[in-house]
C-alpha cells in the first residue's frame, strides 16, 4: 500500500484528485493536509511513500481569513526545500492551479517554478502538474509520473 | 571622377531611404567607408547632417526626422560618428566651454556658469546639456521656485513632446528636496510598462546609476541622432567608455577613436579611453599631483594634507586630491577640516570624508554626493565622484563600470590603473618612472603582486602590509589570510583602513569557503559600525549555506543574523534559527538562556529583529497555532523588555497588538467570511515607500503653480507620447498643482491596488481568482452531472453519467449524441462565463492600469472626483499623516461601495445569467430531444435543483467580497490596555494584581495612549497608598457609554470613557496632608493648562497632555473622593467615535 500524503486546502481539487486515485490506483491511502504548518508537521511525523503538494497554501488549517500571516504563496516551495534540509528524499509532485506566482516585487511563471524546482530539489522533485477543473489532461500527466513511483 | 556604387544606388533607387538604412547594417568599417561615399548623394548629406544638428533655440531640438533604427550597433555607431565630422570644430569650442563650465560650477560662480551656458547657446547650439544645466544653476542660484518658474518658461516655448519630458526631469531632479529614492519612484512609475530599450535610454540620460546593467546602445545612438551635436559627442563618450569594458567590442572602440582623432577632435577622456584599453601608454600624468601621491606615500601626512588643499584650488577637476586630502585627515586621526576655497568643494570633501569614516552621517553623504552627480551628470568631476562613492559604498557589484569611470573622466592618467591591469587589457607606462615617484610603484608593485621593490622603511610598515593585502585580492591570491587576520585584529587602524581590511578578509575566507568565519567577521564588524558590512553585502554566502544544507562548523547565534543582515525571506530566517537553536540543544527561542548569554547585544537583536511573529510561524513542529506562536512572541517580548529596559514601552506595546490581534482574528473569524484585506498600516509602516517628501513637494509645488498660472502635461502621458512619436496628442494642459497631485494620488493607489507586498490584488490573485472561484462555480454542475471536462485536445469529453444511463435504456445513439452535444454547448457556455467573470470581472483598474476595463473593482477617477479630491485636500489638510488617514479612509470609503456592488452584482446579473443558461439547456432538452422517461426526469431535476443551488453559490461567493481586517494595528479594547498597563508595570513591581471590571468589548483608537493612562493611575494608588504591594487592593473599573451630541441638525454620537481606579489606604498615612496634595493636583487639572505642553509635571499633567495631543479627546475630567481608607480616582474622557 502507497502512503501519498496531498498538501491542499482546495477541496474540489483534493476531490479530484482522490477520485483519480481510486479509479487509476486501489492500492494507494491518501492523506490530506489543508495547510503550509499541518502539512509540514504531518510530512515530519508519519511515514509515507509519495507527496503531493500545492504551491500556495494557507499558512494554518482555517486560516484562509484573518490569520497573522494567513497565505504562503511559495509554501509548496518552502516545504520542499524543508525536506530537503532535513533530507526527507521523498519523491514529491506539485499540483497547482496557479499559472503564475508573485515572489516579493517579481512574477515567476509555472514554467520557471518548474525549473527552479528541478535545479533545487533534483534528487526527489518529480515535476509539475497543471490542475483545472474544467480539463482533464492533468490526469494523464499526474499519471506519467505516478506510473513511474507505483 | 566615377561615382560610388553606393551613391548610383541611392540616386537609382526608387526606396531612397531603405537604400541608405542598408548601410547601418553594415560593420562599422565598411559602413563608415559606404556611409562617407554615399554623401555623393546630397539627400544623405541632409539626413545625415541634419538641420536640427546645431538648433537655435530649445524648440529646435530634435524638431526633425531620421532614418530607423537598425538595432546593428556597428552600424549606428558608424552613422553617428560620422554625423559629427562636419562639426569637429564646433565641438572642439564646446570642449574648452565644458571645461570651464566644470570649473565655475566647483568655484560656486553659478552665475557665471549661467551665462556661460548662454553663450553656448548661441556661438555653438541649444542643447539638452544646457537645459539640463540650467535648471540645475537657476536651483543653486535662486531655490526651487526659480526653477520652476524656469520651467514655465521653457514648457511655453517648446512643442516637442520628448524635449518637454526631459525639461519636466531636469527640473525635478534638480529640486533640493528632491531625494533619490523619491525620484527613483517617480521615474519607476514614469517606465512602468515600456520596452526594455526605452527604460535603458531613459535611465541613461537622467538616473544612470539607477540600474548597472545597459545593454541597449545601439538604440541609444538612433535615439540620441535627431539631438545636437553636443548632446550626440557627450553620449558618444559615455557610450565608447561602456564598451570599452567588454573585451568583444575593444576593437571597435580603437576604430572609433581612430577615427574621432582623424577628424581633430581633442578630448581628454579620449586618451583616457585610450589608456584603459591599453591603446596608448599612460603619459600624461600631472607631476604636482604625482608628487603629493610620493608625499602621501611616505607618510608626511602633515604635508599631503597641506599641499592637496593647496592644489585642489588649482586642480578643483582632479578627485584624487580630494582622496589624499581626506585620507591624510584620517591618518592624522583629525575631524573633517574646511579648505574654504569654495561650499561646492568643501560640501565635496565633508560627504567623501563622512563616508570614508563611516560615521552616522554616511548614509546622508552617499546620498548628498549622489543627488549632486543627479543634477550634474555631464560634469566629469561629478562623474568621478559618483565613481568614487560606488567604490566606497558598493552600491555597483555587478559590471563594476561606474566603479571604473574614474580613470575616464580625469584631466590626467592615474596611476591607480596599473591595479586594475590583471582584469582590463595590460596597461603601458615608462617604466624609469618607478624611480622617480613612490606612488607609482606601490601601485606598479600591487599590480605584479611584488614588493620586494621596496627598500626597509620606505613607505610606512602598516601601508605596505596593507598593499600587500590589496595585490593579493587583486590577484586573486589568498596566501596572506595570516597576515589578514592579524591587521584585522590591529586596534590601530583607522575605520577607512580597517573596513578595507575587513573587506580583504571576508573575501579571503569565503575564497577558502571558511562559512563560518566569513559570517561571524561580518556580524561582528555589523555590530562594531554598521557601515563597515555596506561592501560586503552582496555576497553568496547564504546560498552558499544553504546549498551546503546547512552543514558548517561552530554554528553560532551569528548564523541567524547573518541570515538577517542578508534580508533572507522568514522562511531563511526560521532555517537559520533553528539550525542554531538546534546547535545548542533549544527547540525554540524562549528556551535561551538569556541570563547567562555571554553577548547580550546580540541576544538582544536576535529577539528583537528575528523571532518576530513571521519567523515563529515556521516553526511547525512546535507551535501548532497562532496562539501559541504569539505566546511564544510574548515570551520574547517580556526578556527584552527586561534586557533592553530604554526601550521597554515599544515591547509591551507589541504584547498589546498582539494580544489585540488574536482577539480580533476570533471575533472576525466567526462572523466574516471576507478575502479582502486592506493593508493600510502596512503600507504606512512600509518605509521604503514613504511619500512624506512627494507631499511636501506637492504643498510647495501648488502654491508656486497656483501663483503663476502654470500648466503641465503628465509625465506618463509625455513619455508614451514622445516614444509613439507623436507631435500633437490628446492629452491637454492641466493646472500644474493638479496634474501634480494627480500624480502623487495615483502613486498611493496603485501601491493600495498592484504592491506585490500589500496590494489588493495579490488578495484577488491568490484567494480569488486562481482556481478557487472557478472551483466552487463548477462543482455545483458537476454534482448534478450538468457539464463536461476538456480532453487534451481541448474538446469536451462525453459526460458519462447520462450516456451510460441512456444506453442502459436503449436509447438511439442519434439522441445520445443530441443530449451530449446539449450537455458540451451547456458546459462551453458556463466555462466561458466563468472564465469571464475571473479574467474581466474580478479584475482592477485604475487611472494608470486600465487594460482591465470591465474590472468591477473600478478605481478609475474621473478629473471632476480627483477635483473634489484635490480641492479637499489642499483646503483642509495639513501634514502628510493626514492626507495618508485621508486617502486611505477614502479608498477605504470607495471600496465598501465597491464590494457592495460587487456583492449585488454576484447576487443578482450573475445569477440571472447562470439562470438564463440553465433555462435554455432546460429548453433544449424539452424541444430537441423529446426525452419523456425518467432520464428526462432525472435531468430536469438536476437542472431545477442547480437552479437553486448556484444561486446559494454565488450568494456564499458574494460574502467573500467583504473586507476581512477591518481594525489597524493601533486600535485595541479596554481590557487590553489594562492588561498591558499592569504587564508593564510588573516589569519592576511584581505582582500587582489589580481586579479589573470592564463592560464592553469597545475599542479605542490610538489605544497605546491609553496604555500609559493607565499605568499613571495604578502607579499614583501605589504612591499614595502607603502600602507594601501584598496589602494593596487595587480595583479598575471601565465603562463605556455612548451618547448623542446635535451637530448641524445631525445627531452624532460620542463615546464617554468612565475609569475608576480605587486602592485601600494605610492608616498610618495622614488623610488631611494626602487629601490637600490631591485636591491641588486635580484643580490644576482643569485651570493650568498652559503646564499641558510641557513636558516633565506630574502623572495627571501627563495623562492630560496625553488625552489633549495624543487622544484629542473633546473634554475630560478628573476627580477624586477619600472614604475612609479608600481612594478613588475617576477620569471621564469624551472623544469622537471612529470605531
Amino acid at each position: 500500500m502507497n502512503r501519498i500524503l496531498f498538501i491542499e486546502d482546495n477541496k474540489t481539487k483534493i476531490e479530484d484528485i482522490k477520485s483519480f486515485l481510486e479509479e487509476k490506483y486501489k492500492d494507494v491511502n491518501l492523506s490530506v493536509k489543508e495547510s503550509f504548518t499541518s502539512g509540514l508537521r504531518e510530512l515530519f511525523t508519519n511515514d509515507y511513500d509519495i507527496v503531493f503538494l500545492d504551491m500556495s497554501l494557507p499558512t494554518r488549517e482555517g486560516s484562509q481569513n484573518n490569520s497573522l500571516n494567513s497565505f504562503e504563496q511559495l509554501g509548496g516551495h518552502k516545504i520542499l526545500s524543508e525536506m530537503k534540509r532535513k533530507e526527507l528524499f521523498l519523491p514529491t509532485i506539485v499540483i497547482t492551479m496557479f499559472r503564475d506566482f508573485g515572489v516579493g516585487q517579481s512574477f515567476m511563471d509555472l514554467n520557471e517554478i518548474d525549473d527552479m524546482c528541478k535545479d533545487e530539489f533534483k534528487t526527489f522533485y518529480k515535476g509539475v502538474v497543471y490542475y483545472s477543473s474544467r480539463e482533464d489532461s492533468w490526469k494523464d500527466k499526474l499519471n506519467n509520473y505516478l506510473i513511474e513511483l507505483i | 571622377m566615377k561615382r560610388a556604387k553606393i551613391v548610383e544606388d541611392l540616386f537609382r533607387s526608387k526606396k531612397f531611404y531603405s537604400t541608405l538604412l542598408d548601410i547601418k547594417l553594415l560593420g562599422y568599417e565598411t559602413a563608415s567607408k559606404k556611409i562617407k561615399q554615399a554623401l555623393g548623394h546630397p539627400n544623405t548629406k541632409k539626413i545625415l547632417y541634419h538641420n536640427k544638428s546645431k538648433p537655435k533655440s530649445f524648440n529646435e531640438l530634435r524638431n526633425t526626422k531620421h532614418l530607423s533604427n537598425t538595432g546593428n550597433l556597428e552600424g549606428e555607431l558608424a552613422w553617428f560618428i560620422n554625423s559629427l565630422k562636419k562639426y569637429s570644430n564646433e565641438i572642439n569650442v564646446f570642449l574648452d566651454y565644458e571645461k570651464e563650465f566644470e570649473k565655475l560650477v566647483l568655484f560656486d560662480k553659478f552665475d557665471k556658469a549661467k551665462e556661460l551656458v548662454n553663450e553656448v547657446n548661441e556661438k555653438i547650439c541649444y542643447s539638452y546639456w544646457a537645459l539640463e544645466n540650467l535648471f540645475s544653476i537657476e536651483e543653486k542660484l535662486n531655490g526651487t521656485e526659480s526653477n520652476w518658474s524656469l520651467l514655465k518658461e521653457i514648457n511655453s516655448n517648446i512643442e516637442i513632446r520628448y524635449s518637454l519630458f526631459f525639461s519636466s526631469n531636469f527640473s525635478k531632479k534638480a529640486e533640493n528636496s528632491t531625494t533619490l529614492l523619491q525620484y527613483k519612484r517617480e521615474l519607476d512609475n514614469i517606465l512602468k510598462g515600456l520596452d526594455k530599450k526605452d527604460i535603458e535610454y531613459i535611465l541613461f540620460k537622467l538616473a544612470y546609476f539607477y540600474t548597472n546593467d545597459y545593454s541597449e546602445y545601439s538604440y541609444f545612438l538612433h535615439s540620441e541622432n535627431l539631438s545636437s551635436i553636443i548632446d550626440k559627442y557627450l553620449l558618444l563618450i559615455d557610450i565608447l567608455f561602456e564598451l570599452a569594458n567588454v573585451d568583444k567590442y575593444k576593437q571597435l572602440v580603437k576604430n572609433v577613436l581612430k577615427e574621432i582623432d582623424s577628424y581633430g577632435i581633442k578630448d581628454y577622456r579620449l586618451d583616457r579611453i585610450s589608456e584603459f584599453c591599453g591603446f596608448k601608454e599612460l603619459d600624461n600624468f600631472d607631476k604636482q599631483i604625482i608628487d603629493i601621491f610620493d608625499i602621501y606615500s611616505i607618510g608626511d601626512y602633515e604635508n599631503s594634507l597641506k599641499l592637496s588643499s593647496k592644489l585642489i584650488r588649482e586642480k578643483a577637476n582632479a578627485i584624487e586630491l580630494y582622496e589624499i586630502y581626506i585620507k591624510s585627515l584620517l591618518e592624522l586621526d583629525k575631524p573633517f577640516e574646511k579648505t574654504n576655497i569654495s561650499t561646492t568643494i568643501d560640501f565635496v570633501l565633508e560627504n567623501l570624508f563622512s563616508i570614508f569614516i563611516r560615521d552616522n552621517e554616511y548614509y546622508t553623504s552617499r546620498e548628498n554626493l549622489l543627488k549632486f552627480y543627479l543634477r550634474f551628470p555631464k560634469i566629469s568631476f561629478f562623474k568621478q565622484v559618483l565613481s568614487l562613492v560606488s567604490n566606497l559604498t558598493g552600491i555597483e557589484s555587478v559590471k563594476n563600470i561606474i566603479n571604473r569611470s574614474t580613470f575616464i573622466y580625469s584631466f590626467n592618467s592615474n596611476p591607480s590603473l596599473l591595479t586594475l591591469k590583471t582584469s582590463i587589457s595590460t596597461v603601458n607606462f615608462d617604466k624609469t618612472l618607478l624611480n622617480k615617484h613612490i606612488s607609482l610603484k606601490i601601485n606598479y608593485a600591487i599590480s605584479i603582486n611584488d614588493f620586494t621593490l621596496f627598500k626597509e622603511g620606505e613607505i610606512p610598515k602598516v601601508k605596505l602590509e596593507l598593499y600587500k593585502l590589496r595585490a593579493n585580492y587583486y590577484n586573486h591570491k589568498d596566501e596572506s589570510m595570516s597576515s589578514i587576520i592579524e591587521f584585522y585584529r590591529n586596534s590601530y587602524l583607522n575605520n577607512f583602513n580597517y573596513e578595507e581590511v575587513l573587506f580583504y578578509l571576508y573575501n579571503a575566507y569565503l575564497t577558502e569557503n571558511k562559512v563560518t568565519e566569513a559570517m561571524t567577521v561580518f556580524v561582528d564588524a555589523y555590530f562594531k559600525n554598521k557601515y563597515f558590512v555596506e561592501r560586503l553585502k552582496k555576497s553568496s554566502l547564504l546560498s552558499f549555506i544553504v546549498d551546503k544544507n546547512y552543514k558548517i562548523d561552530n554554528i553560532s547565534i551569528d548564523l541567524p543574523i547573518y541570515f538577517y543582515f542578508e534580508d533572507a525571506n522568514s522562511y531563511y530566517q526560521y532555517t537559520s534559527l533553528e539550525v542554531y537553536l538546534d546547535s545548542i540543544s533549544l527547540s525554540k527561542p524562549s528556551e535561551i538562556n538569556h541570563v547567562e548569554f555571554e553577548d547580550t547585544e546580540k541576544l538582544i537583536f536576535l529577539f528583537k529583529n528575528i523571532c518576530t511573529v513571521n519567523v515563529l510561524n515556521n516553526f511547525y513542529l512546535i507551535f501548532d497555532s497562532d496562539a501559541s506562536v504569539i505566546e511564544e512572541r510574548k515570551k520574547i517580548l517580556r526578556v527584552l523588555a527586561v534586557l533592553d529596559k530604554k526601550n521597554s514601552d515599544s515591547y509591551f506595546e507589541e504584547i498589546a497588538t498582539l494580544s489585540q490581534k488574536l482577539k480580533i482574528k476570533e471575533i472576525i473569524e466567526t462572523v466574516n467570511d471576507g478575502k479582502i484585506n486592506l493593508n493600510f498600516t502596512r503600507i504606512k509602516e512600509d518605509k521604503e515607500y514613504n511619500l512624506e517628501n512627494s507631499f511636501n513637494r506637492f504643498i510647495k509645488f501648488k502654491d508656486f503653480s497656483d501663483l503663476n498660472e502654470m500648466s503641465l502635461l503628465d509625465n506618463s502621458e509625455l513619455v508614451v507620447s514622445y516614444l509613439s512619436e507623436l507631435k500633437q496628442d490628446t492629452s491637454k494642459l492641466q493646472q500644474a498643482s493638479f496634474v501634480s497631485f494627480k500624480s502623487l494620488f495615483f502613486e498611493i493607489v496603485d501601491y493600495f491596488l498592484f504592491s506585490k507586498e500589500h496590494g489588493l490584488d495579490g488578495d484577488l490573485s491568490t484567494r480569488i481568482r486562481h482556481g478557487v472561484l472557478e472551483n466552487q462555480l463548477r462543482s455545483v454542475f458537476i454534482n448534478k452531472n450538468l457539464i463536461a471536462t476538456k480532453n487534451k485536445d481541448n474538446e469536451y469529453n462525453n459526460v458519462y453519467y447520462w450516456e451510460n444511463l441512456c444506453k442502459e435504456k436503449s436509447y438511439p445513439e442519434l439522441i445520445i449524441g443530441k443530449l451530449q452535444n446539449a450537455l458540451k454547448d451547456f458546459s462551453k457556455t458556463i466555462d466561458e462565463y466563468i472564465l469571464y467573470i475571473i479574467n474581466d470581472y474580478v479584475q482592477i483598474q485604475s487611472n494608470r492600469h486600465s487594460q482591465k476595463k470591465y474590472g468591477l473593482f473600478n478605481y478609475r477617477f474621473t478629473d471632476e472626483i480627483l477635483w473634489i479630491i484635490y480641492k479637499e485636500v489642499t483646503e483642509s489638510i495639513n501634514n502628510y499623516d493626514e492626507f495618508l488617514n485621508f486617502t486611505f479612509d477614502f479608498l477605504r470609503a470607495h471600496t465598501e461601495t465597491l464590494l457592495k456592488g460587487i456583492t449585488g452584482k454576484f447576487k443578482k446579473s450573475l445569477n440571472d445569467n447562470f439562470q438564463e443558461a440553465l433555462q435554455n439547456l432546460e429548453d433544449v432538452i424539452a424541444k430537441d430531444l423529446y426525452l419523456k422517461d425518467e432520464v428526462n426526469s432525472e435531468i430536469n431535476q438536476n437542472i431545477y435543483s442547480t437552479k437553486t443551488l448556484i444561486q446559494n453559490e454565488l450568494y456564499n461567493i458574494s460574502e467573500w467580497f467583504k473586507i476581512s481586517n477591518n481594525l489597524d494595528n493601533s486600535i485595541l479594547d479596554i481590557q487590553t490596555i489594562i492588561d498591558t498597563a499592569i504587564e508593564s508595570i510588573n516589569l519592576n513591581v511584581n505582582d500587582i494584581k489589580p481586579k479589573v471590571v470592564v463592560d464592553s468589548e469597545h475599542f479605542f483608537e490610538a489605544g497605546f495612549f491609553y496604555i500609559d493612562i493607565f499605568k499613571i493611575l495604578i502607579e499614583n494608588a501605589i504612591k499614595h497608598s502607603g502600602l507594601s504591594i501584598e496589602d494593596l487592593d487595587i480595583v479598575i473599573d471601565a465603562k463605556t457609554h455612548v451618547l448623542y451630541i446635535k451637530k448641524e441638525n445631525k445627531e452624532i454620537p460620542i463615546s464617554k470613557l468612565i475609569i475608576k481606579v480605587s486602592n485601600n489606604l494605610s492608616s498610618e498615612i495622614d488623610f488631611n496632608i494626602l487629601n490637600n496634595k490631591l485636591e491641588t493636583l486635580v484643580n490644576s487639572w482643569s485651570t493650568e493648562l498652559s503646564t499641558v505642553n510641557k513636558e516633565g509635571g506630574s502623572g495627571f499633567q501627563k495623562i492630560k497632555r496625553i488625552l489633549k495631543y495624543d487622544i484629542k479627546s473633546l473634554e475630560s475630567d478628573l476627580t477624586f473622593k477619600m472614604n475612609g481608607t479608600e481612594l478613588e480616582f475617576s477620569l471621564e474622557v469624551v472623544h469622537n467615535i471612529k470605531v
